[in-house]
């Protein structure tokens, strides 16, 4: 496996850098000792594997996850010393985490998780989401919301698409379509799968097959006494009753 | 009974005089006594001495009274004392009025007194009833000379000072009471009913007068209330019987049954009419004379103020300011005070000097406020805007704000305590090294020692985990199979310092190892086990842990056969204080059903307790989801 190791002390990457190469079967194809440098080396290099630190200079390893997107996304494997609150988080969604020091048999079970993980790209960009919830909230607003990621999926890869940028979720059949500004991805969940994930954020169901953005509505116009019509800001137009449209305009308070 | 009883005849006048005299004075006589006790003798003597002559005078009065008619020599002695203790009363009285001033005057007035006892006393003597004559006569126009050249001296000499008005008033007052000793010895004639009553018994309330009008009588309101409830029943007892008799009641009521029946209740309604008006005249009067302000809206403010305080000198200070308003004191001041001999509230004087550094000229009441720590201070208040005195009532309030104040300043002194106790509390935990320091360090350790080092590498992982484990408190039950992991780790620690001096030995029940137990339970014991066990001794020890699970609870034992508890402790190893920590918690989660026990003696010992099974089922149902993540955390 290609591995990028992500630590701001040399002794623990050296750790990490021994313990692998003791183990085989992995390539170590980089190291970094900030969050920035790693997403540029994660952008560069494709890893399959990262090994995060959690406290770092510059930008933590909770921060770097947040920002990172793109389609090839790594096994990511934490490794902190001591941060009570993360590993609380961890054990709650049963994310693999190592504790400093880390012992040759504890990384070894780790490393195995991990190819096991990486067979599913699908596996591995839900638990990269995970991570990105499991997250402390920004020390700045604590009580603020966190945003969850929705995985999308565009070809045969799979990406990470934060709910700001989604206009609106569409089904149609056995499919659902995340639909952006710019593209349309399929769904991993189905819609109520997606409104339960995303409760208590700005999505409103305006439709039985409908879930949309109210920050991405363009105009909402009457068509009849109990129809209206919903613009989106992209042009795409949905019918929706009036009873929907009213949750709407409780959200926006019009 | 209408026909042999008259109110208007003079010797029952006179009976009912002496006998309210004798009430009256023996109420002074006990509330001076009363005050005395509170205050100290200050200048209680001389008015106490004047109050008993009085009321020994109404006494002898009495008696001589109740056998009139019975001539003798036990009625003259008896009239002969009466008179002579009426005969020294003026002089005291007057010492009174002048304390230490007008020495001649006052003496003079003894000298009288002495010279009108010694006549009555001749007069027994030589049986010879003139002499009681010349020496009433003798007190009234010697004491009357006497008063003369002093209210003369006092209007030319003393007009501008302090206290004349009350001073000539009480010579005016003593000066009347010395001429009434010429009624006296007329006898006493079949004279109009109003004279008697204005020449006898005006001498009651005149010496009242004198004695209370320069005296700072703390009861002074008690007795005014005792005096309004007395006039009260005498009016409605006199009005009784003047309606009784002038309307010839007396005969209607017993002219049949019915009319008998009517009196009893017009009687009791009369009585509760009474006390009717007696409340409503002792709120009057209350309300009137004392100037009363509500106490709970002024405690209210005291309390309000002091809640905004910013620190303890402000808030004594504030209260003093607050109960000066509160009883219209012109001063006041707050005094550091050594321990006061009683902590209830008193009016100052010479005899309270011991409670002060420097008592201030102008205070006259002091107010104790001890707190708690064994710290005093004393609230002073000077006199009183509109003349006014304090009683017993003021001092009465006064400790109920003594109260207030003393909770305030306590609550106060908590509040900061917690303050500082925080402070402290953030001070030791900003001195302890941070975990993440901790673990880092630890990391660097590990990475720095050679791969090949398999036994050193070992020791730090297990150091990290134990410290891990130590450190994760906020956990209070874990499985017993991961407190194990914990003890083996640091088993495997104290292995490696020992080397073959130690053997380690665990055998614990497959069924156990689920079971929650309190968190760093055996740990502990173990440890201690190893510390008073092995480590002290050269050669060679076990310590086993065996964990057996009966059929309600776990049974987990600590064996070492190192040399026991008490020589170790003697040998000054420490007591345990792990133990003790684990022996209260385990107090606090099982109670008595724990039951941890110590055997020890010079071969090893065994501390051994009990985790009830169903107990723990409980705490089960809320740890298993989080155990059981970690468990595959940690295996994955």
């Amino acid at each position: 496996m290609r591995t990028l190791i992500v630590d701001d002390e040399p002794v623990a990457r050296q750790i990490l850098r021994e313990g692998l190469n003791a183990l085989g079967g992995v390539e170590i194809i980089g190291e970094a000792a900030d969050g920035q440098m790693a997403l540029t080396l994660i952008h560069s290099l494709e890893p399959d594997l990262v090994f995060l630190d959690l406290q770092m200079p510059v930008l933590g390893g909770f921060e770097m996850l947040s920002r990172l997107q793109g389609p090839r996304l790594p096994v990511i494997v934490i490794v902190t010393a001591y941060d009570q609150h993360a590993i609380r988080a961890f054990e709650a969604g049963a994310i693999d985490y190592l504790l400093k020091p880390v012992s040759e048999a504890r990384l070894g079970q780790s490393l195995e998780r991990a190819r096991r993980l990486s067979q599913s790209r699908l596996q591995v960009v839900e638990s990269v989401a995970q991570l990105q919830d499991a997250a402390p909230s920004p020390a700045s607003n604590p009580g603020a919301a966190r945003v969850r990621k929705i995985v999308g999926k565009l070809n045969e890869e799979y990406f990470l698409l934060n709910p700001n940028e989604v206009l609106a979720f569409q089904a149609e059949g056995d499919i659902t379509w995340i639909i952006t500004m710019k593209q349309r991805y399929q769904a991993t969940l189905n819609l109520k799968g997606i409104e339960e994930r995303l409760a208590g954020s700005l999505f409103r169901r305006i439709h039985r097959n409908a879930l949309v953005n109210v920050n991405q509505i363009r105009k909402m116009s009457m068509i009849t006494s109990q129809r209206w019509l919903v613009t989106l800001h992209n042009g795409q137009e949905f019918v929706a009753s009036k009873r929907m449209v009213k949750s709407v305009r409780d959200v926006l308070s019009w | 009974m209408s026909s042999t009883f008259n109110f208007r005849d003079p010797l029952t006048i006179n009976t009912v005089g002496h006998s309210v005299g004798l009430l009256l004075f023996a109420v002074v006589v006990a509330l001076l006594i009363a005050d005395w006790r509170r205050n100290g003798i200050r200048q209680t003597g001389l008015t106490l001495i004047a109050a008993s002559l009085a009321l020994l005078w109404n006494l002898g009065s009495l008696f001589v009274l109740a056998s009139f008619k019975g001539p003798g020599l036990t009625l003259d002695a008896l009239v002969t004392f009466s008179f002579a203790v009426l005969s020294v009363l003026p002089a005291v009285l007057l010492n009174i009025v002048f304390q230490r001033k007008r020495r001649a005057i006052v003496i003079s007035g003894y000298v009288l007194g002495i010279v009108a006892v010694l006549l009555h006393v001749w007069e027994v003597i030589l049986a010879q009833p003139r002499l009681h004559q010349w020496a009433l006569i003798v007190i009234a126009a010697g004491y009357a000379a006497v008063l003369g050249v002093a209210i003369l001296f006092m209007v030319k000499s003393e007009r501008t000072t302090a206290g004349f008005r009350s001073r000539l008033v009480s010579l005016v007052c003593l000066l009347l009471f010395s001429l009434s000793f010429l009624h006296f010895g007329i006898g006493h004639p079949a004279a109009a009913w109003t004279t008697e009553i204005a020449w006898h018994q005006a001498s009651i309330p005149l010496v009242l007068v004198v004695l209370l009008q320069d005296y700072r009588f703390l009861f002074l309101d008690v007795f005014l209330q005792f005096l309004v409830n007395f006039g009260l029943a005498v009016a409605f007892v006199a009005s009784a019987f003047f309606a009784m008799d002038q309307f010839d009641l007396w005969t209607a009521l017993s002219r049949n049954e019915f009319w008998s029946g009517v009196g009893v209740v017009s009687l009791c309604l009369y009585l509760i009419v009474f006390a009717y008006a007696r409340r409503a005249l002792q709120m009057g009067l209350s309300a009137a004379l004392f100037r009363r302000t509500s106490f709970e809206t002024c405690a209210r403010d005291l309390a309000k103020a002091l809640d905004a305080a910013q620190d303890e000198k402000a808030m004594l200070r504030l209260a003093s300011a607050e109960l000066a308003k509160y009883l219209g004191a012109r001063q006041t001041a707050v005094e550091n005070a050594l321990q006061p001999h009683n902590r209830q509230p008193f009016l100052t004087g010479p005899s309270t000097r011991g409670n002060f550094t420097e008592p201030p000229a102008w205070a006259q009441v002091a107010l104790p406020v001890c707190l708690f720590q064994g710290d005093c201070y004393f609230l002073l208040f000077g006199s009183r805007a509109g003349g006014r005195r304090y009683v017993s009532q003021d001092l009465d309030v006064l400790q109920r704000f003594a109260a207030i104040i003393v909770e305030q300043v306590e609550r106060f002194r908590h509040r900061s305590l917690e303050r500082l106790v925080t402070q402290a509390e953030l001070r030791a935990l900003q001195s302890q090294i941070n975990p993440h320091f901790l673990f880092n360090a630890l990391n660097t350790l590990y990475g720095t020692i050679d791969r090949t080092s398999q036994q050193a590498r070992q020791l730090v992982l297990n150091l990290a985990e134990l410290f891990r484990y130590v450190l994760n408190t906020d956990r209070q039950f874990i499985q017993l199979e991961e407190e194990l992991r914990i003890v083996r780790a640091y088993l495997d620690i104290e292995k490696l310092r020992l080397g073959d001096r130690l053997e380690v030995q665990l055998a614990v029940s497959e069924s156990s190892k689920a079971v929650s137990i309190p968190v760093l339970s055996i740990q502990p014991i173990v440890e201690n086990a190893v510390k008073h066990g092995i480590s002290a001794k050269r050669e060679r020890g076990i310590v086993r842990v065996a964990v057996e699970s009966l059929p309600d609870r776990l049974w987990i034992r600590v064996e070492d056969t190192g040399q026991g508890f008490g020589e170790s402790e003697s040998a000054g190893r420490g007591s345990g204080v792990g133990l003790d920590n684990v022996r209260q918690r385990l107090m606090l989660c099982y109670g008595k059903m724990a039951d941890l026990t110590i055997e020890s003696s010079k071969d090893g010992s065994v501390v051994s307790f009990f985790v009830p099974v169903e107990h723990t089922l409980q705490n089960l149902a809320t740890e298993v989801p989080e155990a059981a993540a970690i468990s595959e955390a940690q295996q994955s």
